[in-house]
């Protein structure tokens, strides 16, 4: 057995190589969704109908995207997710 | 009576103790270190492509440039600390035999020359020197050990007006050798030495370099591997400054005399220390990591005083040098369509005005000379225990003049020799010679990350798309594995201050920078060891500027923030850490450019 341990070196820095690249595409998988997909919609929950929050949160969309920290596909996406719950909101509010 | 110095007070502190060894703390900084690559180049893969601010590429485009040679650095660093391979150590040469292949010659015990350069260093400074030096022991009674004192300042009794060196030497019963000029600086000085002297080996110090009495047993035996050309040992500082009460130097620098304010500023702030190593010059981090950690690719560089080298080797460079440089000549001649009788002849005249050049007349003699050396195949041992002390650099001035005549030598060969490109080197020399090179060109890229968070708060433009999910994700990865690998690979040593001053000396880098690209000759400043408490206020005029905007800055976006009016809040966050960063490492020099001892208040 001794005769091989040259090769725990090289053994190790392979693994080492795949463990950093296997890493590096974790990360590149990782986005915010994970963290609040459930949380974000209930900010507007009928219980939180609030016109002036919407207002508000419509108003920081359009700042942040002129400040060029929102992409308009992300922009698009954000307001997707806007529209959806308010009409989900208003369907639950009708009779 | 023996004259008084300042760091008479340190001659009780003791070195350092090299870190030992730990082949799994290794392998743990090479696994670290190849996922910090790897996140740093999916960082900057992501920068470029995806996270340019399309609106402000003008800012966007010099951070992201920054931050890529930033990472250069990073990988050469990861390269160059990659392995420790500290040489074996063996018992101290005897014979000639041991070190030398002396064919049919009569063997003969080595003889050992010590230099001690000097050139306008206080006499009895450089006594303590040769006392030292006199106090070096060896096994070995018929070893003949000669020490010289090389003065290049003609202190031989002839002018008055200056101090007599060869009285010193006399007293001290030491030779003395003295030239008529001062060509070709310390490299010179050593070439006048070389030429007057016969050892087998011979000991480099400086003028303020106190051998201990083992350096000659400790150091001698690696030369019986005959590939070994010289060995470093390393430079320890025994006068760096002590931490201090910060209540002190409250009371000191304000003059508070009243004993109930003093209480009071004594009960607030006394146990907070500051100011020790005020001008960040503790080396053991370039010696016991940086320089040691090059032993892997043997290519551990020369740093002058307290070195041990073969007179064969320097000498055998020497010669390839002059042969090398008549050969030139001699096809330069033929370029001109000279005639042969006319080249035999010319020929003679410059193979008697060529001089022989053991150590390059260099700015930099040090690492040019251990790179030629390199490349021609002899190898180099950083010894890690230290063997010796110094004295360090007392004022910012004399700091200033001294690294910059660093980075100015070693950008000089970077543009005139540059090691890349050098024959003979290995690839890992040739990344280590670089390494050092590039460390050199930081100013470039410090300037930036310094100007940035500044222009943020001014412009209110972000050099980003967003400080967005996206951006930490990507970010904070490579900069906590960063953290680690360095942490891992300088294990032991602490390395703010080294952090402090790589920041804040990019100043005086940058200027260094711009004199070797204009084509200034480098000067050769000989390091004052005397404490000069001169006004220092204008080398730190561009440390204040960029700390004073960086306020302004920060209270302008408060401002903004609390009014409501901020466009970018989580951008003013980011940038005010960042600032805050910047202002930390800045700061050291201003208090270095103010600091005086206790003594020099009172």
């Amino acid at each position: 057995m001794k005769k091989y341990n040259f090769l725990w070196k090289p053994i190790f820095y392979i693994f080492s190589i795949l463990f950093a690249a296997w890493l590096v595409n974790e990360i590149e998988k990782i986005s915010p969704s994970n963290f609040g997909m459930q949380k974000s919609p209930k900010i507007f929950d009928a219980g939180n109908s609030d016109h002036q929050s919407r207002k508000q949160y419509l108003k920081s969309l359009f700042v942040n995207y002129r400040a060029g920290q929102l992409d308009s596909a992300k922009l698009d996406e954000k307001l997707t997710l806007f529209l959806n719950t308010v009409e989900n909101s208003s369907n639950k509010n009708s009779p | 009576m023996q004259k008084q110095f300042y760091f008479d007070r340190f001659e009780s502190r003791r070195p350092y103790s090299s870190i030992p060894d730990n082949k799994y703390r290794t392998l743990l900084f090479q696994f670290a270190g190849i996922i910090t690559i790897a996140l740093g180049f999916a960082y900057l893969n992501w920068r470029w492509r995806f996270s340019l601010n399309p609106d402000a590429l003008w800012f966007s485009i010099p951070l992201v440039t920054a931050e890529s040679l930033s990472f250069i650095s990073t990988i050469m660093i990861v390269i160059t600390f990659w392995s420790n391979k500290d040489a074996e150590k063996a018992p101290p040469v005897h014979y000639l035999s041991e070190i030398e292949d002396i064919e049919d010659a009569p063997d003969r015990p080595v003889k050992i020359d010590i230099f001690i350069a000097s050139y306008n260093e206080d006499v009895e400074l450089v006594r303590l020197s040769i006392r030292d030096a006199k106090k070096m022991a060896y096994p070995f009674s018929d070893v003949k050990i000669k020490i010289y004192v090389l003065d290049d300042g003609r202190r031989d009794g002839r002018d008055l007006s200056k101090e007599n060196m060869k009285k010193v030497a006399e007293e001290e019963q030491v030779n003395y050798l003295i030239r008529e000029h001062n060509q070709g600086y310390k490299a010179g000085n050593l070439k006048n030495a070389l030429e007057h002297t016969d050892g087998d080996l011979f000991v480099i110090l400086d003028a303020d370099t106190r051998a201990f009495p083992e350096f000659l047993i400790h150091t001698t035996g690696y030369f019986k591997k005959r590939t070994v050309a010289w060995v470093q040992t390393p430079q320890w500082f025994y006068d760096t400054s002590e931490p201090e009460k910060l209540s002190s130097v409250i009371t000191s620098k304000f003059k508070i005399v009243n004993k109930k304010i003093n209480g009071i500023i004594d009960l607030v702030f006394g146990k907070i220390k500051v100011n020790e190593d005020i001008f960040g010059n503790e080396p053991r981090l370039f010696y016991d990591v940086i320089l040691r950690r090059r032993n892997f690719h043997n290519a551990a560089f020369c740093c002058g005083a307290g070195s041990i080298h073969r007179r064969e080797a320097v000498m055998s460079l020497a010669v390839k040098s002059f042969a090398e440089e008549i050969k030139k000549k001699e096809l330069e001649l033929v370029k001109k369509n000279k005639s042969n009788p006319e080249i035999a002849n010319q020929k003679n005249s410059i193979l008697l005005d060529q001089e022989l050049i053991p150590f390059m007349f260099h700015a930099s003699e040090d690492i040019y000379t251990s790179m030629m050396l390199h490349s021609d195949k002899w190898e180099s041992i950083h010894h890690p225990d230290v063997e010796c002390k110094m004295l360090s650099t007392q004022d910012l001035d004399s700091w200033i003049k001294q690294h910059q005549r660093y980075a100015e030598g070693s950008l000089d060969i970077a543009f005139k020799d540059n090691p890349v490109f050098k024959k003979g080197l290995t690839w890992g020399q040739k990344i280590a010679y670089t390494s050092t090179i590039w460390s050199y060109f930081a100013p470039l890229w410090i300037l930036i990350f310094l100007l940035c968070p500044i222009v943020f708060f001014f412009s209110l433009t972000l050099p980003v798309k967003a400080y967005s999910f996206d951006f930490f994700k990507h970010f904070l990865p490579f900069q906590i594995m960063n953290t680690i690998t360095i942490t891992l690979g300088c294990w032991g040593i602490a390395t703010k201050r080294g952090d402090q001053y790589y920041i804040s000396s990019f100043w005086y880098m940058l200027m260094a920078l711009l004199s070797v690209l204009s084509g200034k000759k480098v000067k050769f400043n000989v390091t004052q060891k005397d404490k000069n408490y001169s006004n220092s206020i204008r080398h730190v005029l561009p440390h204040m500027a960029l700390i004073g905007l960086s306020l302004i800055g920060i209270t302008y976006n408060t401002m903004l923030l609390i009014s409501g009016h901020h466009p970018l809040a989580s951008g003013f966050v980011a940038n005010a850490f960042w600032t805050i960063f910047n202002i930390t490492a800045l700061s050291i020099m201003i208090r270095a450019a103010y600091w005086k001892p206790m003594e020099a208040f009172n």
